[in-house]
């Protein structure tokens, strides 16, 4: 019984003081250098980006082997809320323009440099061969369906509230997620009879869902706004326009039109 | 030492109730082991999200572990050694966390240390250091949600702990600190082991506080039960892949050590 600590405890205690000393000034703030002199950009995405920005991210770096790109994807709201709380973010892409204007309030982003980049619209989706024959928006005002939403104060739900509206439909939603990509994969994996998503979500989900398509007259236009944040050093400025630059450029604009997206 | 008895009686119905809660518990720990697609396993764990962050929750559960033992085990003592007004109310300050909804301790440690904070507005004004949504913050919800667990362990074992050994290291002219790694700990090694353990555990499977306090960005605070969450969100199967990884290493952990922390629990509870 009376045998010394173990070494494992003490490899434990030794080991995790070392490194808090190094976590704790590795990441402060923006622009950081890592290990191979990297300049890193801390972009802060809306989910509906996730898969085209990834594609994105993976170009530019090939492109620009000086910079390295650090994502963030999560509902346009939610990052609203973590940069207005102190996460940096050197470029912001959200996916309406309530939602930067938030940031541009409070200071967070630089409104000069702010820019429509990308549009999308909305799409019913529905669980692969459509099992509840839903063929359009009044088929969801049904209280047996199983109806899932993006929280109103995303985007997505926002746009969502917004066709309803149009239709004259009030329906209550099973789920309010709080991004797009839990209103595809709740559908996706059966839980929900039907959402109301991007075309470019379901566009990457075809596998697992279906589409019913939301006609022109009842639809929306989301615009996506992409943003330099507010008061960077002068070389996270640089990496910032560099990485705005590429994705409003050519190359960007490939990119996300394979991906679904219109340009505006 | 064991008190497992032949001759008590269960009441009637008790073995029954009791399969059906073993069974509430098993059976969805076993679907989801029945549906990870074992043929793109390594595919799956070997991927570049997965590594990532796998080697950033070992990092950040190692170090938010190590200051929990660090900062709690001095509590745990006071606390086991100490009579104060008002000891009732920081036991249960120190173990609030355990059964606080963890993201409402993020939403408590970004009001904290958030830059608006109140901690953290002054951190950032003083010194520009911001908190929130870096690895730093990552720890730190680690450490919130998984302290409680080292100090409640570690509390009733310093109680159970025979004084008159104590006492006996000071009369051979022993200094507090002599006698508490020399004398002390190694009494209660088990009691150390196990809350080592169960803390880690918990700080490895820490998500709600982590999400809303330190994001969610790959590398940096994006840890395995986040991308677990992505990645089911994204109807990937690597959520399955990456949920058994972390079931079994926990269970591996638990059974390992549950001699130690079987007989800390006896020393708790006598």
């Amino acid at each position: 019984m009376a045998s010394p600590p173990t070494i494992g405890a003490r490899v434990i205690l030794c080991g995790g003081i070392a490194a808090i000393l190094s976590a704790c000034t590795s990441d402060s703030t923006g622009v950081t250098n890592t290990g191979r002199e990297k300049i890193v950009i801390n972009v802060a995405a809306t989910a509906s980006l996730a898969l085209s920005f990834n594609s994105i991210i993976d170009a530019f770096e090939m492109q620009f082997p000086e910079f390295s790109v650090s994502p963030t994807f999560a509902g346009s709201a939610t990052l609203v809320t973590q940069i207005q709380n102190g996460a940096s973010a050197d470029v912001v892409a959200l996916a309406d323009t309530t939602n930067i204007d938030k940031l541009g309030a409070s200071h967070h982003i630089d409104t000069e440099s702010e820019q429509i980049f990308a549009t999308n619209t909305m799409t019913i989706v529905v669980p692969r061969t459509n099992p509840k024959k839903i063929t359009g928006l009044t088929d969801l005002d049904n209280a047996s369906l199983n109806v899932v939403l993006c929280a109103p104060a995303q985007p997505c739900g926002a746009y969502a509230k917004q066709i309803l509206e149009k239709a004259n439909l009030r329906i209550s939603p099973k789920s309010l997620e709080t991004s797009v990509s839990g209103v595809v994969s709740k559908v996706s994996t059966g839980q929900a009879d039907a959402g109301i998503a991007y075309y470019t979500d379901a566009l990457a989900a075809t596998d697992t869902i279906d589409t019913v398509r939301i006609p022109e007259s009842q639809n929306i236009i989301a615009r996506y706004p992409i943003a330099r944040g507010a008061m960077l050093s002068a070389i996270a400025q640089q990496a910032a326009n560099t990485f705005i630059a590429f994705v409003v450029g050519k190359n960007g604009a490939d990119i996300l039109t394979n991906y679904g997206f219109m340009l505006p | 030492m064991t008190h497992r008895s032949r001759a008590v009686n269960s009441p009637r119905g008790f073995s029954a109730v009791a399969i059906a809660c073993g069974v509430l518990i098993a059976l969805p720990l076993v679907a989801l082991v029945i549906r990870v697609p074992w043929s793109q396993f390594w595919l799956s764990l070997s991927s570049d999200a997965a590594t990532t962050a796998l080697s950033l929750s070992i990092r950040t559960s190692l170090i938010s572990t190590s200051l929990a033992v660090v900062t709690g085990l001095p509590l745990a003592w006071l606390l086991a050694h100490r009579n104060f007004r008002g000891i009732a109310i920081v036991r249960a300050l120190c173990v609030l966390p355990m059964v606080l909804p963890p993201v409402v301790g993020g939403v408590a440690l970004l009001y904290a240390f958030g830059t608006k904070g109140v901690v953290g507005s002054a951190l950032n004004d003083w010194w520009g250091v911001r908190l929130a949504f870096t690895q730093t913050a990552a720890v730190l919800a680690q450490y919130f949600v998984a302290v409680p667990f080292f100090i409640v362990v570690m509390e009733s074992a310093f109680q159970q702990f025979d004084q008159r050994l104590a006492h006996a290291a000071r009369t051979l002219g022993a200094g507090a600190w002599r006698t508490l790694v020399t004398i002390t700990l190694p009494v209660v090694r088990p009691a150390l082991i196990a809350g080592i353990v169960l803390t880690w555990a918990r700080a490895l499977g820490e998500f709600g506080a982590t999400i809303t306090f330190a994001g969610n960005t790959p590398g940096r605070t994006q840890t395995l039960p986040l991308a677990i969450y992505m990645a089911f969100e994204n109807g990937d199967d690597q959520a399955l892949v990456l949920s058994f990884v972390m079931m079994t290493v926990s269970f591996v952990a638990l059974v390992l050590l549950r001699q130690h922390w079987i007989s800390a629990l006896k020393r708790g509870g006598q």
